[in-house]
């Protein structure tokens, strides 16, 4: 996405025109031209232009699912055999109980593991989990040690539209704050845990998305001395605070532009970091 | 409840919450007495006489106040008569399941008139036209824009704020003898089973002929959460909202005296009654300074700008 400033963010209605004369650009989603050569919005949303390309890319859409994509779910209800699970989609989707990951060793589930269906995910809870096929309908799975419940953490939901395409969706911070931006808007914010990250890579050494750079990093934390929790807490609320004033501000929410917001406030209170004036200042590097 | 319909906890997320309110360090950084930044706007509709928007962070809400002469209560016959109507947008319904909005909205009514609606009030008998015979009725209308989490508070806070705003006609009402039946043009007469009373705007409709209203006895409500049995907290977000079994709201005015107090879900232990007491005497205190402050300088603003009220 062409990344505009805010002041210049044009929010236009259904029936608003965006230009008089459609000049030969193209025209993409959300917009389409009238009797008299107008180039008018058909959606609500932002106008976004790329050189000749003119479309409306609506503010809240839901997400649309993607084969690979790893995203961050709510469990919804539980069948007998699968749960349902809210992805911030058009539809929920199934996490089939041969789609999860219960022992280290692969096996076919027993009557028995359906009837303890509940000691694995019950409702509400939110796990990370990839799709694996989204043409009938979205179905998840949870193969690598890697997904799974999530817990001790912060749960925030953004504009899917504003999380970029990317092969890896778990990043730690040099702080020790670990975050997994699901591909859907659901994000999740915990402490980096290096025992977690050691069991993961042994039982899947097929893990995807663990980059060597990632591994460097990962070394950083397991050599820094133990820092006591309520400044881990404090880290977390950081960038917790940090994706939802990006969130706000309608910019691209990655690790690198959550990074710029966290150390932009590393001057306030956390607290302080919810106000607008502040949201403002500390996003302003990456609005320019 | 309805609220549970809309925001959903995993027991890992509430536990979590509740030990980040236990710990003074709540899921956005905040301590436990600490509000969001909160903003007013007045007059943010031209025709009505009296209206405010108050935005505490993302929870949004506009009050807008419409007067209208008639008859006195019953029961109350020198005093004037108060309605107070509460609507979800669409927005926010739709993020409920089925009439939650609206199920969410008449709660809010009924909690609002339970703490805010004070018979006797300075503000209640300012409203009274003839006694026993003719009042002012307010129509107090809100609408909830955004909801991130304690209504409560932003609607009294805007309520306050819209009645602050509002400017009544001054009238004279005098009684007809029965022969009289011819009405004038730019009076207005008022028709009553028993006695007819003709209508006049004081100072023939003159623009700066109206009366304020006294709300230095109106309140505002500051609502505490009690988490985990000890764990007092005000203002609070969604998600807090939905793991916190009970509540406490105290409507309390600029003389620091406690309005009212209203107690929903769970039970408390009486030494947190009094905490909260203790807690919502300073914290109002500093709101009400806010209000005020942002009241005047609006105020200030419009003189300035030669504005004048409309009504009809």
């Amino acid at each position: 996405m062409q990344q505009t400033t805010t002041e210049q963010l044009v929010i236009v209605t259904p029936g608003e025109t965006i230009m008089e004369d459609n000049e030969g650009y193209l025209l993409g989603h959300g917009t389409y031209l009238d009797d008299d050569n107008r180039v008018v919005a058909s959606k609500c949303g932002i106008v976004e232009r790329i050189s000749q390309y003119i479309s409306v890319k609506p503010l809240q859409s839901r997400y649309m699912p993607r084969d690979g994509d790893v995203i961050v779910g709510r469990i919804s209800k539980l069948t007998h055999s699968s749960w349902v699970v809210d992805i911030n989609g058009y539809q929920d989707a199934i996490l089939r109980l041969s789609s999860v990951n219960i022992a280290t060793t692969q096996r076919r589930k027993t009557y028995e593991d359906s009837l303890n269906m509940r000691a694995l995910f019950v409702e509400d809870d939110v796990i990370v989990a990839e799709i694996m096929d989204s043409k009938k309908f979205v179905s998840l799975q949870t193969r690598s040690a890697r997904y799974g419940k999530l817990s001790k953490g912060i749960f925030i939901k953004v504009k899917p539209m504003l999380i970029k395409p990317s092969h890896n969706r778990f990043h730690t911070f040099s702080f020790g704050t670990e975050i997994i931006i699901g591909a859907n808007g659901y994000i999740f914010i915990r402490q980096f845990d290096p025992q977690r990250e050691r069991v993961a890579k042994q039982t899947n050494p097929f893990s995807l998305g663990h980059t060597v750079k990632q591994e460097e990093e990962e070394k950083k934390v397991n050599q820094q001395p133990v820092v006591n929790s309520q400044e881990h807490m404090i880290n977390m609320i950081r960038v917790r605070n940090a994706v939802a004033a990006l969130d706000k501000l309608l910019l691209p929410i990655h690790p690198d532009t959550i990074l710029k917001v966290v150390e932009a406030s590393r001057t306030l209170e956390p607290k302080y970091m919810i106000e607008h004036e502040h949201m403002l200042t500390m996003t302003a590097s990456i609005r320019s | 409840t309805f609220k549970k319909k809309m925001i959903k906890l995993s027991n890992d997320e509430k536990s979590f919450i509740k030990q980040s309110i236990k710990h003074n360090l709540r899921e956005d950084g905040r301590e436990r007495l600490s509000y969001r930044s909160f903003s007013v706007e007045l007059g943010t509709f031209a025709q009505t006489n009296g209206s405010a928007r108050v935005t505490l962070a993302d929870t949004d809400v506009i009050v807008g106040i419409k007067a209208e002469v008639g008859k006195v209560h019953p029961n109350f016959p020198d005093e004037g008569i108060i309605q107070l109507e509460v609507e979800c947008s669409t927005s926010v319904s739709a993020s409920f399941e089925g009439r939650g909005g609206e199920e969410m909205a008449s709660n809010l009514k009924r909690m609002l008139s339970l703490l805010l609606s004070r018979h006797g009030s300075p503000l209640y008998q300012q409203l009274c036209i003839i006694p026993n015979q003719l009042c002012w009725i307010l129509h107090i209308d809100c609408l909830i824009v955004q909801s991130q989490g304690n209504l409560l508070d932003c609607l009294s806070f805007a309520i306050r704020a819209a009645l602050q705003h509002t400017t009544l006609p001054k009238v004279n009402a005098t009684e007809l003898l029965p022969e009289e039946e011819d009405v004038q043009v730019g009076e207005e007469t008022f028709m009553d089973m028993n006695t007819q009373y003709e209508l006049e705007l004081e100072g023939d409709g003159d623009p700066e002929s109206v009366m304020h209203l006294d709300i230095s006895q109106f309140p505002i409500v500051i609502s505490f959460g009690i988490s985990e049995g000890s764990s007092i907290y005000v203002d609070a977000t969604l998600r807090e909202e939905a793991c916190t079994g009970a509540r406490l709201s105290i409507a309390i005015n600029e003389a620091a005296h406690v309005c009212s107090i209203e107690k929903f879900g769970t039970s408390i232990r009486p030494d947190m009654v009094v905490s909260c007491l203790t807690f919502a005497k300073s914290i109002a205190k500093e709101k009400l300074d806010r209000l005020n402050e942002a009241v005047s300088r609006e105020q200030k603003k419009q003189r300035e700008l030669h504005m004048v009220p409309v009504f009809s």
